[in-house]
């Protein structure tokens, strides 16, 4: 089954020159499927994840959602969407620098607002766990390195057991050892969860790992 | 909407971790709102002590006979249906007394008038206090001591001798604080006096008084009707002021009026016209401080709105992070909105506790001033409304200066932020 689909999307830069970044761009990816995107920098892999993410609705063409055509719904609509069904993992790790680890994990399952305070505490707690963060769980953002910021983001993206996880570079921070265990954490979550993982790489050994690989150039996929 | 718990958090964590903009804009309002009632509780207390003071120096109701000029003089009168032309040079007054015509009748007529507290007959005359080789200016009232008290409690004002020794012996007379401090007289000393008449006599000084306005104390004294009517050579009935008070002030204008037709050779004034003088000042006053008031808030107000500001500038990368994660546009507003409010409560608050304390600590403070009105310490007033509207105006000028940033902040664009 389809989770996302795009119809002939073309986004368009007016600032500061004009550039079309992306060429009528069609692509479906499966429920459990996890999906690795690369392509030289500069060939539209991240915007096409913006779009994905439903950040950027600035572009022509359709995406569809579990179906549903996402073209023209409100921010709120969008804003709720991301929320309960999309986890994202930027490229500069991008923590709320002056909120602990754990904080920053339970966020967003605050904002769902879902569950009890002390159930989102510990689940926030066995995710950082999971990426073997427990011990720096109270640790201010802007104290920790890196690679922890990263591991981090990426235990924030899982909070709300999305059914989709969007990475832009999401171990380009990380030393082999810690790449490796989130690789080996993205496949379970793909098999077992079947959660749908998108992540855009320069790292050549992980689309060897993954399902399928998408390759951009100019725009377009190959 | 988000959550409280999640929305407090956040707001919690921007105001404590920048604690010098939170604490500099906190600052910002308190000053406002401490000026605010600082400047409030002083002005108008300032007013309403004068205008206190001269109400109760002044009888609600004042019966007096001006120096009239006739409109038509009698030549004028007897060549008035001819066509002749009739001029006439320096028309000088009627010679007439200046009492009030018929005073014992309207006397009997006003102490029957519901509601009065008491009627004064006056009997006034400017007089010379003679002082060795100079003579000082001032003016001799007499007076009815127990209407006088009933109306002004002249006894209060008493700083030495007695008001009743003017009633027992005659020539006694009772002298203002600083005439006496200026004659260097005191109780039981004698001082001569010249009446406009021609009359030179000495008179003893019974009793020593202060009145509170500078104007009285230097230049007034005080003896019973009789003393002063015998000085003046004039009979019982030769009465110049008839002084009244009300039981309810706001009386005075309405019988003032209906007075004026039946007593129509007499002026009548109401304390509503000799007060409409102070009243101009006091609205001056007011203007001058709703106008700093509303200057220095809106300082602070703008000082808020740049600390905002910046702050959401700094904040660019969170708020890009928190509408990544699902915050909508709303929520954003509503955490810079509600820290805005935060810094304004606390301010707000911290200004009306520390103007209290500065009102409090000023109305303390002995200060001495001897200009108009006397006064040993500043009047400052202590009311409800001014603390209530300091604080409406803290919470108003913060969310209206918290207002447009917050607005500002929900329109950021995560993806721009994010792309770098």
């Amino acid at each position: 089954m389809h989770i996302i689909t795009t119809t002939s999307i073309n986004k368009i830069f007016r600032k500061p020159t004009e550039f079309h970044a992306l060429k009528d761009v069609s692509l479906s990816i499966d429920e459990g499927e996890f999906v690795s995107i690369v392509g030289k920098s500069g060939c539209g892999k991240s915007t096409l994840l913006y779009i994905l993410s439903t950040m950027d609705t600035d572009f022509t063409g359709d995406l569809q959602m579990f179906n549903e055509s996402l073209v023209g719904k409100s921010s709120a609509y969008l804003a709720h969407l991301r929320n309960k069904n999309i986890g994202f993992v930027f490229q500069f790790h991008y923590l709320l620098a002056e909120f602990s680890a754990l904080e920053n994990v339970m966020v967003p399952a605050l904002k769902l607002n879902e569950k009890h305070y002390e159930t989102i505490k510990k689940e926030a707690m066995e995710k950082l766990d999971l990426l073997g963060l427990a011990d720096i769980a109270h640790k201010r953002a802007n104290n920790l390195s890196g690679g922890q910021q990263q591991r981090v983001a990426i235990a924030r993206a899982l909070i709300n057991n999305p059914a989709i996880i969007i990475g832009d570079e999401p171990t380009g921070n990380l030393d082999s050892e810690n790449s490796a265990i989130v690789i080996q954490l993205f496949k379970t979550l793909a098999k077992e969860q079947q959660q749908t993982i998108i992540i855009v790489t320069h790292d050549i050994d992980i689309p060897k790992v993954t399902d399928r690989t998408i390759t951009m150039s100019d725009g377009r996929i190959l | 909407m988000m959550p409280p718990r999640l929305l407090f958090s956040i707001v919690k964590t921007h105001l404590l971790s920048r604690k010098k903009q939170t604490i500099t804009s906190t600052a910002g309002v308190m000053l406002g709102i401490l000026m605010y009632i600082f400047m409030v509780s002083f002005i108008v207390g300032l007013n309403e002590y004068f205008s206190d003071i001269m109400l109760a120096a002044s009888p609600h109701v004042r019966f007096y006979t001006d120096v009239q000029q006739d409109s038509l003089s009698i030549t004028e009168r007897f060549y008035k249906d001819t066509t002749q032309q009739v001029f006439v040079h320096h028309q000088k007054p009627k010679s007439a007394d200046r009492t009030i015509k018929k005073a014992p009748d309207v006397i009997n007529y006003l102490k029957k008038v519901p509601n009065v507290i008491a009627v004064s007959p006056r009997v006034s005359t400017p007089i010379y206090y003679t002082m060795g080789q100079s003579n000082l200016n001032g003016m001799l009232t007499g007076i009815d001591i127990n209407a006088e008290q009933l109306l002004f409690q002249i006894n209060t004002k008493l700083v030495d001798g007695s008001f009743e020794s003017l009633l027992n012996s005659e020539n006694t007379i009772a002298l203002g604080v600083s005439l006496a401090k200026k004659m260097q007289v005191s109780v039981g000393d004698r001082v001569l006096v010249t009446l406009p008449n021609g009359v030179v006599t000495y008179v003893q000084v019974g009793a020593v008084f202060k009145w509170g306005m500078t104007a009285i104390d230097n230049t007034q004294g005080f003896a019973s009707v009789q003393t002063v009517q015998k000085l003046m050579q004039k009979n019982a009935s030769f009465i110049t002021d008839i002084y009244l008070k009300f039981v309810n002030p706001d009386e005075a204008p309405i019988k003032a009026e209906e007075w004026r037709a039946v007593f129509d050779e007499t002026q009548i004034e109401d304390w509503k016209s000799t007060l409409a003088e102070i009243e101009s000042t006091n609205k001056l006053r007011n203007m001058i401080t709703v106008l700093v008031v509303v200057t220095l808030l809106t300082v602070s107000g703008f000082g808020i709105y740049n600390i905002q500001t910046m702050m959401i500038f700094e904040r660019m990368k969170d708020i890009a992070i928190l509408r990544a994660i699902g915050l909508q546009g709303n929520d954003i507003r509503l955490i810079f909105l509600i820290e805005a409010l935060i810094i304004g409560l606390l301010g707000s608050i911290l200004g009306l506790i520390s103007g209290f304390l500065i009102c409090y600590a000023v109305s303390k403070i002995p200060y001495h001033v001897d200009v108009v009105i006397t006064i040993d310490h500043l009047p400052i007033q202590f009311k409800t409304i001014y603390y209530v509207s300091g604080f409406m105006f803290g919470i108003i000028t913060t969310a209206i200066a918290g207002y447009f940033p917050s607005k500002r902040a929900s329109k950021i664009d995560p993806v721009e932020i994010i792309r770098g």
